[in-house]
Parts: C-alpha cells; structure tokens; sequence
C-alpha cells in the first residue's frame, strides 16, 4: 500500500513540529544560557568569554547571598503556594460545584485579571500600600490608625503580591480536578456511613491530589524565580534569587554568573517537578478508566 | 423468608417530593417486611430511583415520613441510616484497590482492625473476588465490579440494601447469572433488599414482591404472580408482559359473570368479576396470549374468528399475531412441541379463550 509510507511521512511531521518548536524555543536558548554559565566575565561585547569554567557555579554556591537569596526565595514560594492553596481549594471547589451555567462565569472572573497587564496590576497594588496609598489614607481618615502603615517593602508585600498574581494558577487545575469528581462517589461515601470531613479527606482528598500538585506546582516554580514583585514590592529584607539574577545581569552586567543561577535554578525545579509527576502518572492513568 | 407485615422493617408514609416544581413523587405509601426482596418497577421518569434515594437519606422529601422498624429516619443523613446502597455506576473509590473498598465503611464505624479484617475476608468470599482482593477498580469487568459494589455495601451488614438499577450495566448472559447469584446472596445473608429497575423481567424473576410505579405513585403492589395475573389497570397490565386488550360495556351481570360488548362490533364476551364493574361502564377485558388458543375451546369459551398476519418464532413457543375484523390484534402465544400444528400467515383461524382468563381492567 502506498498509504503505509504517506501514513509514517504524516507521523513524522506531526511529531516533528513540536520537537523543531521546543528545540528551537527552549533547548536551543537553554544550551545558550549553559554555554554563557560556563563562561568568564569581561568587559566586552558581548560581555564574556567561552571558557569552559566552572567558576561561576563555585561563587553561588560559596557566596552565602546567593543561597541566602534562593533559601528566602523558596521559603516565600512555599508560604505563598500554601496560601493559595487554602483559598484557592474552596473556590475551586464552589466554582465545580456550582450550577452548570453559573460555571462559566466565575471561571471568567478568576482569568479576567490576565486581561491587564502583569506589571499595571502590581502597580496598581503599590497604589494601594504605599504610606500615602488608599489604605492607609482610609484606615486614617477613619480615626483608626494615626500613622501610616507600613504596608509596602517588606515581606508581606511580596507575599501578598505573588499570592494576589498567581491564585488563578491554583484556581484553574484544581478546579479541573474537583469538577471530574464523580458526585456519586461522594454519595457512595456518605452511604457507607462517612461524615462530611472524614468524606473530604478520604475521597475527595486523595481524587484531587493530581490538580493539588498542578496547581501548586505552577503557583511555586514562576514564585521561586519571581522578580518583578519582589523588585517592586519588596524591600531590603526580601533578597529573592530572581531579583539577584536580575541585579547581576543588568546591574553588575556579569552575563556568566546570572546564567548559572539561572541554569541552577532551572535544575533546582525541574528535576523535583520530572519526579513528581512521573509518580502521579498511574492515578491519572487509573482515573480515567473507571465509569 | 419471613414476612412479617405487622411490624414492617420499612415504612414509606406519605412521601411526596418534587424538582423544580416538577412532581417526581406524590403522596407514597409502602411498606416492606423483613427479609424481603421487594423490586421497585417503572420507565423512567416513574420516581422509583427518586423513592429509594429518600429511602437512602441522599435526597429529602418534601413531606412524608420514612421508618425503618418504627423508628422515625426521616431527618438522618444517609451517614446515620442502617441502610447502604449499590449504586448503578457502582461508584467505587477508584483510588482504593478492592478490599479497601469493601473495608471503608467498617472504617467508618472505627471497628477493631481484626474485625475489618475478618469481615473484609468474609464478603469477598461471598462474592467469590477473593483473588481480586489487591485489584483496583479499573482493573475489573463490569461483573467483577458489580460483585465488589455489592460487597462493599454488605459489609456493613444493614438493615436494608438498595440497588439501584444493579444490572443495567452488564450484558444479558452476565445479568441472568447475576440474578441466580443476587437472590442466593439475599438468602445467605437474610438482610431485606429492595432494587430498582426498569426491567419487568428482571422484577418478576427476582422478587418477592413488587411495587409498579407510573409517573411518582405506585400503582400496585403484589407478589409478581399477582401482579401478572391481576394487573390493575391497564398500565400495569400493557407495562408488564404482554396483553391483548378489548374495549367495551358491561351490559349484564349475572351470578359471578359479566358480559361484555366489544367496542369493535364483535360477539358479546364473558369474563368472571373479578373487579368491581356495574352495568354500562366502560372496561377493558385483558388476557394473557398464554391463555389464549388458536382453535376452539371449551363450551362457554370466547371465540373470535381472525386473520394470521404473522407468526412470530421465540423458540420454545411462537406468538401468533391474528387480527380480528376492524378489531385489534391479538397475540396468541402457542407452545412448541405438543403436536399441535402451527397456523401460518394468511390463514383464517379461530382464536378462544375461557372466561377466566379475562381481566376486567376499569379506566
């Protein structure tokens, strides 16, 4: 048949699409970045020299700034993760459970923020925590506080921000996990005698925990190298390492060094992400064979 | 099998409910004895799966009340009732393997660890799944997992069981060894099953007794015996097996006996008074094709003369369609194998059946 070598052509050129774009737009820059870590700084254009040298990697790992940075980059990552998770899970769970038309809606409502740029929105919640921002000035014209509050650069800020721009990345998995639960196994639950919260965390729990790890997963891995919230709503005490790869290569122009924290970085998340769903796969598989 | 109707084990009081103001059930009342396997039979849309999930406690009712021995369960959730169910997809937990599944209810009731364990081993013997113990759901036939469900829903050796539709899912062979194996399992366990289903096959083979549900109420309740014989009305009669029907008056009643005037301008019928029918109310006279014959029966027996317009082969007997004049078409189920010959199409054959057979079905 003429059609078995057509069919093995058409194969190849579906599969190859893909392969060319990811090689293209991510292995190719990535083996750049690589190339650039292995690199030596100099005062040129551009600024740095093939080496290959490991000297770069040396310096974040014995600089203590930089593990400094990564550990509070983590430790922010996860507080905020966790938070989103505990207000994301029971608006997830009301967006499933609410009628079928209703749905729609609010799922518009958790994207429609994406609809004004990432920048203006942090922008604007620096209009509202700064000293002489909406908050302050309501919370003094109302007697309450005699003082501003201060709101803005520190710690809490940079929480408040990453958890206010990445809740709809918890909001979205999870909600596409709870709306495939099964009501009657929920049913079935309660028929054999389970109360509401041991019925939570038996079944609805467990069912969910793929859109769990999705959603925590996109919420932590952009956080840890989150920079822009932490550049403008953070302070001196909020280093994050996506801000100190942003200051090396902008600020110190040291192109080798910001591109081994980036290459560390990347095998930092990546390999933690590769293993945890490579655990999950079997469940989802299991899923969707059950009626 | 012990029916004791005195003190019933259920009892469904005046249970109405509706959706969105659309009635599914009105004004139910039923009451089911211990060790019991009662079917609940109607299409759907009759309420029945309605009915049994209120029985449950998944659903509330609008007004009524729902006992189970005497004692008011109306206001419990399905988590307090000493009732379980099988549900129609099953709904196993998928992320459990089998005895976990079976084990999660005796998990519920914090049981020592050995008793679950006893209990666990006990109902996969039942269900004859010993070996499919570490399986997961997904890992299971349709059959395999009906078998599971019911396990699961035993294990907490209730009161009562539900099932709903419990046989919808598997294929005809598997559901004929399902319904052998679901009434010996009733038997060894003693505990009263009610089940709901559409098929009045699946009814009449299973049960013990039955309800007919058409459009939220129950339209009879009998053993499967009595409700084939003695339907009570023409739904229940047209809804279970097949009958043919003649419309017509009363136009004597005499010592037991009625005579009837066909609608359709044939001879006069008789039928034995069975329901309450005076002179000159409309009624239907219904009678089994099994209890019909082609030929001439007996004296006193109705005879209508017709034309065979097909004959309809089923293996152990053929059902012989005849049309009778501008009347209806009846069917006449005749039995192979007694030496009688087979009319065949275009034949004009006479068709009778003694007074007995009639059913006088009211409007």
């Amino acid at each position: 048949m003429t059609g078995g070598r057509e069919h093995s052509l058409m194969r190849a050129a579906v599969l190859g699409v893909p392969w060319l774009w990811l090689s293209a737009f991510i292995l190719l820059p990535f083996s750049i970045v690589v190339a650039i870590s292995l690199s030596v700084a100099t005062d040129a254009q551009p600024p740095y020299v093939f080496g290959p040298v490991l000297d770069n990697y040396r310096l974040i790992v014995e600089d203590t700034l930089y593990l400094a940075a990564l550990g509070n980059a983590i430790r922010i990552a996860a507080t905020s993760s966790v938070v989103c998770l505990f207000i994301g899970y029971p608006m997830a769970y009301a967006i499933a459970r609410a009628q079928p038309r209703w749905r729609g809606p609010l799922l518009a409502l958790v994207i429609l923020p994406f609809w004004t740029s990432f920048l203006i929105r942090i922008y604007a919640w620096m209009t509202l925590l700064r000293p002489t921002g909406l908050i302050n000035q309501v919370l003094i014209d109302l007697g309450i506080i005699d003082a501003p509050l201060q709101l803005m650069n520190n710690a809490f800020a940079v929480h408040l921000g990453i958890i206010y721009a990445y809740l709809p990345f918890m909001i979205l998995p999870l909600y596409a996990s709870i709306e495939r639960l099964d009501p009657s196994l929920l049913e079935a639950a309660a028929d054999l005698g389970s109360r509401p919260w041991r019925r939570f965390l038996s079944v609805t729990l467990p069912l969910t925990l793929p859109g769990i790890v999705a959603g925590t997963l996109l919420v932590f891995v952009p956080a840890v190298g989150e920079f822009v919230i932490p550049e403008l709503l953070g302070g001196p005490d909020t280093p994050m390492i996506g801000r100190l790869l942003w200051t090396e290569f902008f600020n110190n122009r040291d192109w080798p060094v910001a591109a081994s924290i980036a290459v560390a970085l990347t095998a930092l998340l990546v390999v933690p992400v590769a293993i945890l769903q490579h655990m999950l796969a079997p469940r989802e598989e299991a899923r969707e064979v059950n009626p | 099998m012990s029916t004791d109707h005195r003190r019933p084990l259920l009892s469904v009081e005046s249970i109405s409910k509706s959706f969105a103001g659309i009635p599914a059930l009105a004004d139910v009342n039923l009451q089911i004895g211990r060790g019991e396997l009662f079917a609940l039979l109607g299409a759907s849309g009759s309420g029945k799966t309605t009915l049994l999930r209120i029985i449950a406690g998944l659903e509330r009712p609008d007004s009524g009340r729902i006992r189970i021995e005497g004692r008011d369960v109306t206001g419990l959730p399905a988590y307090e009732r000493p009732v379980n169910t099988v549900f129609q997809s099953y709904a196993l937990f998928p992320h459990m393997t089998v005895r976990g599944n079976i084990a999660f209810g005796l998990k519920q009731d914090r049981l020592p660890r050995e008793t679950i364990e006893a209990r666990v081993r006990e109902m996969l013997e039942l269900v004859q799944m010993s070996e499919y113990a570490a399986r997961r759901p997904h890992q299971l036939s349709g059959g395999q997992r009906q078998r599971v469900a019911l396990a699961r829903s035993l294990a907490k050796l209730p009161k009562l069981l539900l099932l709903d539709e419990p046989m919808a899912a598997l294929d005809r062979k598997l559901r004929e060894q399902m319904r052998v194996e679901l009434v010996t399992i009733q038997k060894r366990v003693g505990i009263t099953f009610i089940l709901v289903t559409h098929d009045q096959e699946e009814a009449l083979s299973l049960a013990s007794r039955l309800a007919v549900m058409e459009r939220g109420r129950i339209v009879q309740v009998g053993t499967p015996r009595e409700i084939y014989d003695r339907p009570a009305s023409r739904f229940v009669a047209s809804f279970i097996g097949q009958i043919n029907l003649f419309e017509g008056r009363v136009i004597e009643r005499a010592g037991g006996m009625l005579t009837i005037r066909p609608d359709d301008g044939g001879p006069d019928i008789r039928a034995t008074d069975g329901a309450a029918a005076d002179v000159g109310d409309a009624v239907a006279v219904a009678v089994r094709p099994e209890k019909m014959r082609v030929g001439r029966a007996g004296p006193g027996a109705n005879v209508r003369r017709g034309l065979v317009r097909h004959v309809e082969f089923l293996g152990e007997s053929s059902v012989v369609h005849v049309e009778i004049g501008a009347g209806p078409r009846v069917r006449v189920s005749v039995p192979h194998g007694n030496g009688a010959a087979m009319p065949s199409t275009g034949d004009i054959v006479e068709v009778s059946w003694p007074a007995e057979a009639g059913v006088i079905l009211r409007n």
